[in-house]
Formats: C-alpha cells, sequence, structure tokens
C-alpha cells in the first residue's frame, strides 16, 4: 500500500510540473503532432520498470474463475485501473493518443487485444514436447502440440498457449520453476513474460496483414531461388490442415519439421517451403481439384505473372544456370518433389530416381540431324559416361549395326577401294564398330599391320 | 545361378577397406558423441504423463499422410488419374553443296554410275527431306481402387512417316532392323505403398516392367534400362533397404544373359551421416558401391563413395557442393583405382546376340587409372548478371596408357548469364578443351589409334529469350564450334561448324502446350564437304493434367 500512495504521489507531482513546465500533458501534445500508438513509450516497459506498478494493479483476477483458470489475466484493464492516476484525461474528454493504446476509431471502438500473441522471455520447444510423441486416442494428433497449440477456427492460425496450459505444470502444489503465481510481487508473471515482446505485441496488432505474411511467402517461395518473394497472401487456415480429405490425421512436423527441436523462440520458425505443400497439394486427390497448387488465388490475393512458377521455365537465375545442369545430381536425389514441383512430366521421380527424366528429356544437342552422322562420336569420345547416363549400351551397338551413310553403295566402299581415304582421314572412327580381325586383314592382312 | 564375389583377391583392395573402414568407423564414433542427450526427458514425460492419462497413446509407425496415398472411389477416378503425352512432329531438310562426299560419291545421274570427273553417283544419299513422329505418353493412378495402390505405363514411339534411301543421311535406329516404326513400352507396374500397420507400412512392393535402379544412385550410370520383376523397398528414419530381382527385356538387343538383381541398405547414424551399400549384379558381374554422406544444416554437403566391380577397386571419390545465397560451388574428385572399369556400361557385359545385329558392341577401349578434379562456381551479381565457370581437369597416371577414347584432357569454360529488363534473359558460354595427345607417328600398328582423335575443341554459345510466363518463351542463339584432330596420317586444324536455334513454348490452355523449334546448320565441312545447311523443324503438343 505505501508504494502505491507512493507511486501515487510520484505521479501526481510528475504531472504538476508537466503542466507547470510544459505547458501541456504528454498526451495532448502527441495529439497535436498527430503522433500514434507507435509513438507512444511502451507500455508495459513504462509502467513496471519506470513506475515500479505491479501486473496486478492493471490486470484483475477474475472475479469468478473456472476451475484452473484462477492466474487467467485474462480481464483487459479498464478505465478504472487507469484512472487511478490518469484522470485527468478521463475528464478531458477527448479522444488523444493515450486513448488510442486501447481505442481506434472515431466512435471510440475498442481495438482488438493482442492476446495470440507469444510474450514468453524465453521458452524451448525441446525442453517442453512429450518424448515419446503420444497421440491422441481420438484424434490421432501428437497430444502434447495440440494441448498448447489448437486450432479451433479452421480458417485461422492456430493459438498459442495461455496460463490454463501452462498452469497444469507452473502451477500447483508440484508446480516446477517458474512459478505461476500472484504471491511475491512481478516474480511470478516476469519469470515467464517478457515486457518488452508484450509492448511490441501492441504494435504488431497495428501491422498489416501484408506484413505479417511476408515472412512466410518468402520461406514459401524460397525453393524457387527467386529474387523476388510474393507478398500477397491470404493468411494460413491451419485449422483445415489438420486432417486430409479422407480424415487422415496431418502431423504438425509434416510442415514444422524442426519445431520440436527449437531450443528458443528467438529461433525462427521453420516454416514450409512451397514445395511441401505440393507434397500434397499436387494431388487432386489429395486435396480436391479447387486446391492444387495451379490454384494460384488459394493462397495469394494477387496473382503476379512474373512470378508464376511455368513448366521448364522457371529460370531462376542460381537454380538453372549451365552449372547446375551438369550437377544437379545430388539435388535431384535429395528430394524429387524439388524438380517436380515445376518439372511435372517427371512426376514419378520421387520414387523412381534419373530415368524417369533421362529417359524422357532429350539434350537439345540431340535434335540436330548432323547429331547422328558426325556430332555424337565426338562427345562420346569425350565423356562415354554422361552418354550411358540415359543409353544402355544395346541402344549404340544397335544404331551402329547400320552402315553409316559415308558405307554407300557399300559393295564399292567395302571391295572397291572408296573406304581407303576415310579410313585415312578417320581411322578411329572405323575401329569403333571394326576390327583389324574381323575386317581388315580379310583383305589386306599382307598389307597392313607391318612397321612404317 | 550368379556368382557373387566382391571379396575377390586385389592387391588394391585391402588398402581401400581399411581406408573405408576407418572412414566409417571415424564419422560413427563422431556421430555418436554428438547425438542429443536425453536427459531430464523423464521428469517431462512423467508431466505429459499425468496430463494426458489414458486419452493418449505413443504412436505407431504410421506413414505420414502427406506422402500416402488416399482411398479412391470410381467417381474421383479423374482426381486419382494423372498423365502427360507429348506429341512431336519433326521435319529435317538438308540442301547440299554439289561438292563429293568425303568417299567421292555424288548425285550426277542413275546409281553406280561414274562422272567424267572420275566420281561415282548414287542419288539415295542425297535425300534431302524427311518427316519423323515422336509420341511420349505416361498414365497412371494413385489411390484408385485401394488407397495404398499405385499403377503407371509409360510408352515411347517413334515414327519415320516418309522412310529413308539406303544412305540418307536421315538414316537412325528405326533403320538398324529395317523397320519404320518401334514403340518401347518402358514401364508397366503396379505398387502397393505399405504392406501393412505399423513399420510395415513404410515398405512398399512393386510389380511389372519398371526401371531396374528405382533405388538407385549408384555412382555407375546405368541408363535408362528396366526389367520386369519385383523391387521391394522399405525405408524409415533409421535406415533403408531395397532389392529388386527380374527378367531383362531390351529394345536393341537379344543378349543371352536376362536376369537382373540388386539390392540397397542404407543407415542413418545417429542422424548425423548416411552410409549407404549398394549392389547391381548382371551376367556374372557385380557393382558394389559404398557411399557415406554427412547430415548437417549446412549448406555445404560432402558425399564419399568407393566402388568395387567384383573384387576389383574402381572409384574412389568424393563430391561436395555449397549452395548458398548467390553462390552455388560443385567440387568432385575422383580417383579410377585400376584399368578393370567397364568400358561403358554393366550390359556390356553381355553383348547382343540378335542374328540380325552385326554388330554386337563397339570398341571403345578399356579406362586408364586416372585423377579427375572439378570444380564448378556460379555467383548471382545482383539482379542483373550470374557469372560462372568451370574447371575440369583429368590426368592419366600413365600417358602411355592414352587410347582414342580415353585421354588427360583439360576443360574450361565461362558463362554469363544476364537479365537487362524484366522477361528477358541472355546467356553465353564459352568453353576450350585441351586434349593432350601423343605424337601420333609413335603408334606402331595400322590399327594402333591410341593417340588419335580430338585435340582441340572450342565452343561460343549465345542466346536471348522473352519470356512472358503463363504466356508464351521465345528463345534464339547461336553457337560455334571449333576442333583440331589427329591420327597418324592426316592432321586437322580449325575444322568448325555454326549454327542457329530457336524455340518456342506456348501454352494453350492449363492442359495443353505447344512447342515450336527450328535450327539450322552447316556441318563441319571437312568430314562432309557435300554437306551445306540442315535444318530442323519441330513442333509438339503436351497434353496433361
Amino acid at each position: 500500500m505505501a508504494k502505491r500512495l507512493l507511486f501515487t504521489g510520484l505521479l501526481l507531482l510528475g504531472g504538476l510540473l508537466v503542466v507547470q513546465f510544459g505547458g501541456l500533458t504528454p498526451a495532448a501534445e502527441a495529439q497535436e503532432e498527430g503522433s500514434t500508438v507507435a509513438d507512444m513509450p511502451p507500455v508495459h516497459d513504462f509502467h513496471v520498470n519506470d513506475f515500479g506498478l505491479e501486473c496486478t494493479d492493471c490486470h484483475n483476477l477474475p472475479e469468478s474463475p473456472a476451475p484452473g483458470q484462477e492466474l487467467s489475466f485474462s480481464v483487459r484493464p479498464g478505465h478504472s485501473n487507469c484512472d487511478a492516476c490518469h484522470e485527468d484525461i478521463f475528464e478531458e474528454g477527448e479522444l488523444v493518443s493515450f486513448c488510442m493504446v486501447c481505442h481506434e476509431g472515431e466512435v471510440y471502438d475498442l481495438s482488438p487485444f493482442p492476446s495470440g500473441q507469444n510474450s514468453l522471455a524465453v521458452f524451448s520447444h525441446t525442453q517442453h514436447v512429450d518424448p515419446q510423441g503420444r497421440v491422441n486416442r481420438q484424434t490421432g494428433m501428437r497430444q502434447d502440440c495440440t494441448f498448447c497449440h489448437a486450432a479451433e477456427d479452421p480458417m485461422a492460425g492456430v493459438s498459442l498457449p495461455a496460463h490454463p496450459q501452462c498452469v497444469a505444470c507452473h502451477g500447483g502444489a508440484e508446480a516446477v520453476s517458474p512459478m505461476l503465481s500472484v504471491e511475491g510481487g512481478n516474480e511470478g508473471c516476469l519469470g515467464c513474460h517478457n515486457l518488452t515482446q508484450m509492448d511490441e505485441n501492441i504494435l504488431a496488432e497495428a501491422m498489416s496483414m501484408t506484413e505479417m505474411a511476408e515472412p512466410m511467402m518468402e520461406a514459401a517461395h524460397s525453393s524457387l531461388s527467386q529474387g523476388e518473394s510474393y507478398e500477397e497472401v491470404l493468411p494460413f487456415p491451419h485449422g483445415s490442415h489438420v486432417e486430409t480429405l479422407d480424415g487422415m490425421m496431418v502431423q504438425c512436423e509434416t510442415c514444422h519439421e524442426s519445431v520440436l527441436e527449437r531450443a528458443s523462440l528467438d529461433l525462427e520458425l521453420e516454416l514450409p517451403a512451397m514445395t511441401v505443400c505440393a507434397s500434397c497439394h499436387d494431388s487432386a486427390a489429395k486435396v480436391g481439384k479447387d486446391n492444387k497448387t495451379e490454384n494460384c488465388s488459394l493462397c495469394h490475393s494477387e496473382i503476379r505473372e512474373d512470378l508464376v512458377p511455368e513448366l521448364a521455365e522457371l529460370v531462376a537465375p542460381v537454380a538453372h544456370t549451365p552449372s547446375f545442369l551438369r550437377n544437379h545430381e545430388m539435388q535431384a536425389h535429395e528430394s524429387a518433389d524439388y524438380c517436380n514441383f515445376c518439372h511435372d512430366l517427371t512426376h514419378s521421380a520421387g520414387s523412381d530416381n534419373c530415368a524417369d527424366c533421362h529417359s524422357i528429356m532429350q539434350p537439345e544437342s540431340h535434335l540436330a540431324v548432323r547429331f547422328n552422322e558426325t556430332t555424337h562420336g565426338r562427345l562420346a569420345a569425350m565423356d562415354r559416361e554422361q552418354c550411358a547416363t540415359c543409353h544402355v549400351v544395346d541402344f549404340c551397338s544397335s544404331c551402329h549395326n547400320l552402315p553409316p551413310r559415308s558405307h554407300n553403295p557399300l559393295p564399292l566402299f567395302a571391295g572397291g577401294g572408296l573406304h581407303r581415304d576415310l579410313a585415312a582421314f578417320n581411322l578411329r572412327s572405323c575401329l569403333t564398330c571394326h576390327t583389324y580381325e574381323d575386317t581388315c586383314s580379310q583383305c589386306h592382312a599382307q598389307t597392313l599391320r607391318v612397321t612404317e | 545361378m550368379f556368382r557373387l564375389n566382391p571379396f575377390s583377391s586385389s592387391r588394391h583392395f585391402s588398402r581401400s577397406f581399411l581406408f573405408l573402414f576407418l572412414c566409417f568407423f571415424l564419422l560413427t564414433q563422431i556421430s555418436l558423441l554428438a547425438a542429443p542427450q536425453g536427459s531430464g526427458s523423464s521428469e517431462i514425460d512423467r508431466r505429459w504423463d499425468g496430463l494426458f492419462g489414458d486419452q493418449a497413446v505413443a504412436p505407431e509407425q504410421a506413414p505420414d499422410p502427406a506422402v500416402r496415398p488416399t482411398p479412391s472411389s470410381f467417381r474421383d477416378f479423374t482426381d486419382q488419374l494423372y498423365y502427360r503425352v507429348s506429341i512431336d512432329y519433326v521435319h529435317n531438310f538438308i540442301s547440299f553443296t554439289d561438292e563429293p562426299t568425303r568417299t567421292g560419291i555424288v548425285d550426277e545421274g542413275p546409281p553406280f554410275s561414274a562422272t567424267p570427273e572420275g566420281y561415282l553417283s548414287f542419288p539415295s544419299l542425297f535425300e534431302s527431306g524427311d518427316d519423323r513422329l515422336y509420341a511420349r505418353g505416361t498414365f497412371g493412378t494413385r489411390g484408385f481402387g485401394h488407397e495404398r495402390l499405385r499403377t503407371e505405363v509409360s510408352v515411347i514411339s517413334y515414327h519415320d512417316l516418309n522412310g529413308t534411301t539406303s544412305g540418307s543421311p536421315f538414316q537412325n535406329i528405326l533403320d538398324t532392323f529395317g523397320g519404320r516404326s518401334r514403340t518401347e513400352a518402358l514401364k508397366a507396374f503396379f505398387e502397393v505403398d505399405g504392406l501393412g500397420e505399423g513399420r510395415w507400412s513404410n515398405a512398399s512392393l512393386r510389380v511389372g516392367r519398371q526401371f531396374t535402379h528405382r533405388s538407385f544412385t549408384l555412382p555407375q550410370p546405368l541408363g535408362a534400362s528396366v526389367m520386369d520383376g519385383v523391387a521391394f523397398e522399405f525405408r524409415d528414419q533409421d535406415f533403408d533397404f531395397g532389392a529388386f530381382v527380374g527378367y531383362r527385356p531390351t529394345f536393341f538387343s537379344d543378349p543371352k544373359d536376362r536376369w537382373v538383381t540388386g539390392a540397397n541398405f542404407g543407415v542413418n547414424l545417429a542422424r548425423r551421416a548416411y552410409a549407404a551399400y549398394q549392389l547391381f549384379y548382371y551376367a556374372g558381374t557385380g557393382i558394389h558401391s559404398f557411399s557415406i554422406e554427412p547430415r548437417w544444416e549446412q549448406p555445404l554437403r560432402l558425399k564419399g563413395h568407393f566402388t568395387l566391380i567384383d573384387g576389383d577397386p574402381i572409384d574412389l571419390g568424393v563430391r561436395a557442393s555449397y549452395v548458398e545465397g548467390n553462390w552455388s560451388v560443385y567440387a568432385t574428385f575422383q580417383e579410377k583405382l585400376t584399368t578393370h572399369d567397364l568400358e561403358y556400361d554393366i550390359f556390356l557385359e553381355s553383348p547382343a546376340e540378335d542374328p540380325r545385329n552385326q554388330n554386337r558392341r563397339l570398341n571403345l577401349g578399356e579406362i586408364a587409372e586416372s585423377s579427375r578434379f572439378v570444380l564448378d562456381v556460379t555467383r548471382q551479381l545482383g539482379p542483373l548478371f550470374a557469372v560462372g565457370g568451370r574447371v575440369l581437369v583429368l590426368a592419366l597416371h600413365d600417358e602411355e596408357e592414352q587410347t582414342g577414347f580415353d585421354a588427360s584432357f583439360q576443360d574450361f569454360s565461362a558463362n554469363l548469364a544476364f537479365f537487362p529488363a524484366r522477361n528477358w534473359h541472355a546467356s553465353f558460354e564459352y568453353r576450350h578443351r585441351n586434349t593432350g595427345r601423343l605424337d601420333p607417328l609413335e603408334a606402331f600398328f595400322f590399327d594402333d589409334t591410341r593417340h588419335a582423335g580430338e585435340t582441340r575443341y572450342d565452343e561460343f554459345t549465345g542466346s536471348v529469350g522473352y519470356r512472358r510466363p503463363g504466356r508464351f518463351h521465345l528463345q534464339g542463339g547461336l553457337y560455334h564450334r571449333i576442333m583440331d584432330t589427329q591420327n597418324r596420317i592426316i592432321l586437322i586444324e580449325d575444322s568448325s561448324t555454326t549454327g542457329f536455334f530457336s524455340s518456342l513454348y506456348l501454352p494453350v490452355t492449363r492442359h495443353w502446350d505447344f512447342r515450336l523449334s527450328y535450327g539450322v546448320d552447316n556441318d563441319y565441312s571437312v568430314f562432309n564437304p557435300d554437306i551445306d545447311l540442315q535444318h530442323t523443324l519441330r513442333i509438339g503438343i503436351d497434353v496433361h493434367n
């Protein structure tokens, strides 16, 4: 009580000084300059650290809490809480930026309260997840994930845990540290909460959906190596992703692969790349026709034609350079979905490895007529393994079974001496198919293979 | 009956095996030490246990639904069907110079008539036009009939629409056995993905025509080889196992040996490294491949591999890739340990025996012991440029071992990608290759071509394109290639060819795409002085869902 009286006294003294020497209250001054909530001092940090208030001075305990919710500070501070110190502002009755902390618009609508934001100082998923990864008998979902993160609204994100979830372990007789308790001043609250984080949440409430969604889209399109990224994205509906059309559960780790190993909230949540989405959304059987990836408007509020993925034409500068074309083996083995996303003719490459691509995709060099006649042999001489990427040896011998153009008319070429100049010109080519023993020696046993 | 003898005697083997064993041992120990410890988990376990009671149960090893086929119904057949059909019409046209061919054949009168200049007339060598049709189709279902069932059929078909004359420049593999068309069924299989519940849900079985190396990543290329057989695969977080056996249908030959088999086993070493062994066995020959790959959250990736063929060590190498931000770097070092490598692929072990096939195998010669190093770097410079370069060096351990198809060389290339304006892109690449062949006059016998072949190769390629995503993509470019070759009789310098290429890609609807390409080039005139320009026009459509 003494602290409260001291605070009130200090505040009154401070207010008097401001009025005397400043001429205007800080709130009125802020209004004149057209400032917003962002220009206000950080509410929580200001009241707790600068003025020494206790959390419960503003956040009342619920009068009739439900069992287990005694410590649920969900009651938002009202005029009666602020009135003790800001009585003068309320008496003036003008809409000033002070009011904008809680209200918005000309009709004093109550602003949304940032209750769904993280306000913890530290939190480690690694220390909280169930080592056994137990699943709920009814839903099949991991019980530890859904215990804290419920997806009640199908079209909205999952919720963050609140006191009722935390108190299960951090409250009561066998509570583990940090204790969730109102005893001992602010220690109970600040054992978990970070004032700065809470103040940032108030500011974040004013951010547009585009700003909030940008990091997600950067992650989603990072696999495409685009210099630009989509920002026009709709909120992700977690609730409609907890199960497939046929009722099978989609686990959180399917998309958030490393979330269970996050030791700190400071580490950015790994958001799924768009290829992860495509692992289901490429199949109408899994998600329905209207929800396939080709329906861009499913996720994007605006379709930018310069970023539309296109079959074999994604041409991301780094991703598809000549260097990559020569060295994509490791990436292709790693995840065919990565390639599959755009090269949909390789739709089954995920399990069939390289052959699905290489039995179909004919290199540009092969298209010219000249390739059969002149070029391919020299390329094979440089790197025969490259041919073997697609062609089995039968292919080579079968085609070479046909006498080449130069061998026609064959009787005169073989017996009439037409082959002589050609053999002198490019003997290696002859000996690719023929040997001295099986061909040359038939006629030239006495004249060839002698030292010259 | 198979002869599996991976550990036959070899003077190189014991040393290589020891090296590999040490690598595996060290990596395993490091991985185990680095594995996360389970301290404190019991308290958390107890707390969750108290919270859940009997509401929650330990999870079964169920497959991730994100990759598991869904149940089917006839009503949703179109949703569960996937298909892609591509049809290409190709028209080739050649203009001639009226010069005789390198063998002295001209087109000046009836067949076999002599000209006043002493040349022989044989008009069929000078066919000027040709039309072909290529068709490729893949059809499959996922989850149709049964939630775990997948089927797929893939067919390729080639047709020569107007035939070719004897000795025509347009002769191709269709003419080999006198036909004008051929159709190959590459795949026709059904697959059960998930053979049961629990751990068996991670197992799959595929029956029918399929690629032999479904699960394989052998460093030895295997081409698009198929088999009619059975393949089993099991894969979970800790290890994977696969095996296959089948009868090998061939499209171009009738080899004596038909049965092909193989297996692979990979183990995740405390999730810090992945080690694998693979076997591919055919016609009494087995390829054994060992590999190890650290798993870490780093842009740098490494993979070491060691290959044996029938107990003879063949390759020992390491590959690295670094892809981060604007950089992509690939490097490879590979040591060819002995000369016992396959001259082409493993199917050469049982060559073609079709009676019509007079040429049962090519004489490419053995591959000499060598060291090979590759460094390939690309750097994106802001939004406008990307530059890159590659150095590829192969050094034979003994230069005297070089053959016509195997010699030491240095291959350099530099490329530039340029994005001058929205939707425009351009790329340029220069490549130079120097092959260190010995003096061909050192060859002793007439048929000794060890020192014959290319000694220099230069290539410049440039292209410009305009792309309107979702609407069309137009591209065109030029290339110029210069080559020097040598043999014991003749030395050819600066033989060149120049060509132009262009293409148009036009998606007509969501399920129909149109393609058009045109190219023209002049041949290496020193090899084909009679051929002037060759034109290729290709019109294609793709139908897909």
